[in-house]
């Protein structure tokens, strides 16, 4: 099986001119310079022994560039963050077997992480450049990124994806009707750990279109009100929180050069997105959905009648894309035949994964077989609306979206409670007024200083899934059924947010 | 508006959104120099402001809004124009 997709980026590098490629903190890329790149990069990642290639998450057109040599080369990357605590990005090494790190250029975070991994291989890719690059052709069942996220053991979960994956993902992107050519500008907004960041370089660089990224250095949010205005964005994907900030400020919002607006990872409030529709007059909106096992995002609605197509205030996610199939499961595992019964959602197709990386365990956890077909339970809870589309409710277990980052709450609480062995630790996550998640932890009688434990915690968890603040609790709330009563925590938390 | 009294304002909102304690308030002050200042905690701070001094910011001029330097000055020009 060949794989179009990388056939038209090799194309656009091939035939490169000094069209736009990125922008990337506010300076421009022509397809010539990052052609040179990725064919210098290639030279080096195809002497690396590994198949696996660490890639540091620097906002810098030779990051994008080493991705793209490594899947030319028929290599996988996996993207580190440097800001993670050096334990997890050890964790994460080793998991997928990476003695080599790529980097852009040299930093206080990279000189920290040369320090600390003394066995890791480090190349610099600021200085390299080359001639051609060329096409291996990878097979479709080769690895072509390694991501990791949450898991309930303590442990990050690596997710491989393959190059047949991901060009199922893009076949059905193109069959959802997004006509895209050279003369498109695709925001790309997000870190790369997040799956969401490869849509948004992959496609444009497929019809030598081009992508931009948001430069470091300014409060995020506005920085994304800028790229879209003065980049002239015509195809952006965003997570919901990043508009719900800029509310009042709507009145101020004018882009009519956006053709699509696309939103994922987060539920989509339909008041927001009304709203937002008067902000960008020309552009088809959509509603996405999916977690990283199914490749980016595998349902979409057409969402330009939000209020019509919500429940509960949150826009409903649609139908499942061209290679991917789904049922919705009960409590017993029967399948939900009938319309708006309530059941977790579960995939089957070319975009999903085959299993985690060597997690043996968590793979009994997370799939289950039907008529001899694998499908992904992905946990979220969904019914089918009697006009055919999906619904998204909630989350069956606790796992909470944090940035859109998915955290399990099982991950705070292992990581608290070696800090305090003999004291049960419960994390929770829990919504304010905004929309927007936070997360607080409660120990019982906890013997360490809160400040310390939020010290520690830093040492071992990324940002992101951080509490906001840790609470120590004579005794847990419990509900009728004798368990802890979460809600009770929450409704703690919620009452003393500050 | 005097700049001194604007200054006092601000590093009350400042302490209470981004509770960072006490902080001078100086033209230079960023948001990489205070822990809890992002993006969810600047508009609230931008709020905070806005309704402590009785005026509006447009999208545009917080786009432009480099540091704290420009925040007094925009605030100052903002409040001026209020008569």
């Amino acid at each position: 099986m060949t794989n179009s997709f990388l056939d038209s980026i090799s194309k656009q590098l091939h035939d490169a001119n000094d069209s736009l490629a990125c922008t990337i903190e506010e300076q421009d890329y022509s397809y010539q310079s990052f052609a040179a790149k990725v064919a210098g990069i290639q030279s080096k990642v195809q002497r690396t022994g590994s198949m696996n290639i660490g890639i540091v998450t620097q906002n810098s057109m030779e990051t994008y560039a080493a991705i793209i040599a490594c899947w030319l080369t028929g290599k996988a990357y996996v993207p580190i963050n440097p800001g993670y605590p050096v334990e997890r990005i050890k964790d994460i090494l080793q998991t997928s077997e990476i003695s080599t790190l790529f980097y852009a250029q040299e930093d206080e975070q990279v000189n920290t992480l040369q320090t600390a991994l003394g066995d890791i291989g480090f190349v610099e890719t600021a200085s390299l450049y080359g001639q051609e690059c060329f096409n291996t052709f990878p097979a479709g069942d080769k690895t072509a990124y390694i991501l990791f996220t949450s898991g309930t053991t303590g442990r990050p979960k690596g997710v491989p994806i393959t190059f047949g994956n991901l060009q199922s993902f893009l076949d059905g992107f193109d069959a959802l009707g997004y006509e895209i050519d050279k003369a498109d500008r695709f925001l790309q907004m997000f870190e790369l750990t997040f799956d969401l960041s490869i849509v948004s370089f992959t496609r444009p660089l497929m019809d030598g279109a081009s992508f931009h990224t948001l430069p470091s250095g300014m409060i995020k949010t506005l920085a994304l009100y800028q790229v879209l205005e003065e980049n002239e964005i015509t195809m952006s994907l965003m997570v919901p929180s990043a508009i719900g900030l800029l509310m009042p400020y709507m009145e101020d919002i004018h882009l009519p050069k956006l053709r699509y607006s696309q939103f994922c990872g987060e539920a989509l409030k339909a008041d927001v997105l009304q709203r937002w529709s008067q902000c960008v007059p020309n552009a088809r909106i959509d509603n996405v959905y999916g977690p990283t096992e199914a490749t980016i995002y595998c349902t979409a609605l057409q969402a330009n009648k939000p209020m019509e197509q919500q429940h509960n205030g949150i826009v409903g996610i649609g139908a499942p894309m061209k290679e991917v199939e789904i049922c919705i499961l009960d409590e017993q595992n029967q399948t939900i035949e009938t319309a708006d019964q309530i059941g977790e959602l579960c995939l089957h197709g070319k975009q999903v994964t085959a299993g985690y990386l060597q997690n043996e365990m968590q793979n009994q956890v997370a799939f289950v077989n039907m008529d001899r077909r694998q499908f992904y339970r992905t946990g979220d809870l969904v019914f089918k609306g009697q006009d055919g589309l999906l619904y998204y409710v909630g989350r069956k277990d606790d796992q909470v979206k944090i940035q859109g980052y998915r955290v399990e709450l099982g991950e705070i609480e292992s990581a608290a409670s070696k800090l305090a062995p003999n004291n049960p630790a419960v994390a929770v996550g829990y919504t304010q007024e905004d929309g927007q998640w936070h997360l607080a932890l409660f120990v019982q009688d906890n013997p360490v200083a809160e400040n310390e434990m939020m010290q520690a915690l830093k040492k071992t968890l990324p940002a992101y899934m951080l509490p906001k603040r840790i609470y120590t609790i004579d005794q847990f709330p419990l509900n009728q059924n004798g368990k802890t009563d979460r809600k009770a925590l929450r409704l703690i938390a919620q009452q003393n947010h500050s | 508006m005097e700049t001194n009294i604007i200054r006092e304002k601000l590093s009350g909102i400042f302490n209470q959104v981004f509770q960072c304690g006490a902080i001078e308030i100086t033209d230079t002050l960023t948001a990489d120099q205070v822990e809890k200042w992002d993006s969810l905690t600047h508009l609230t701070m931008i709020a905070e402001v806005e309704s402590a001094f009785g005026i509006r910011f447009k999208l545009k001029e917080l786009t432009g809004m480099k540091n704290t330097g420009d925040l007094v000055g925009l605030v100052q020009e903002k409040t001026a124009n209020l008569g």
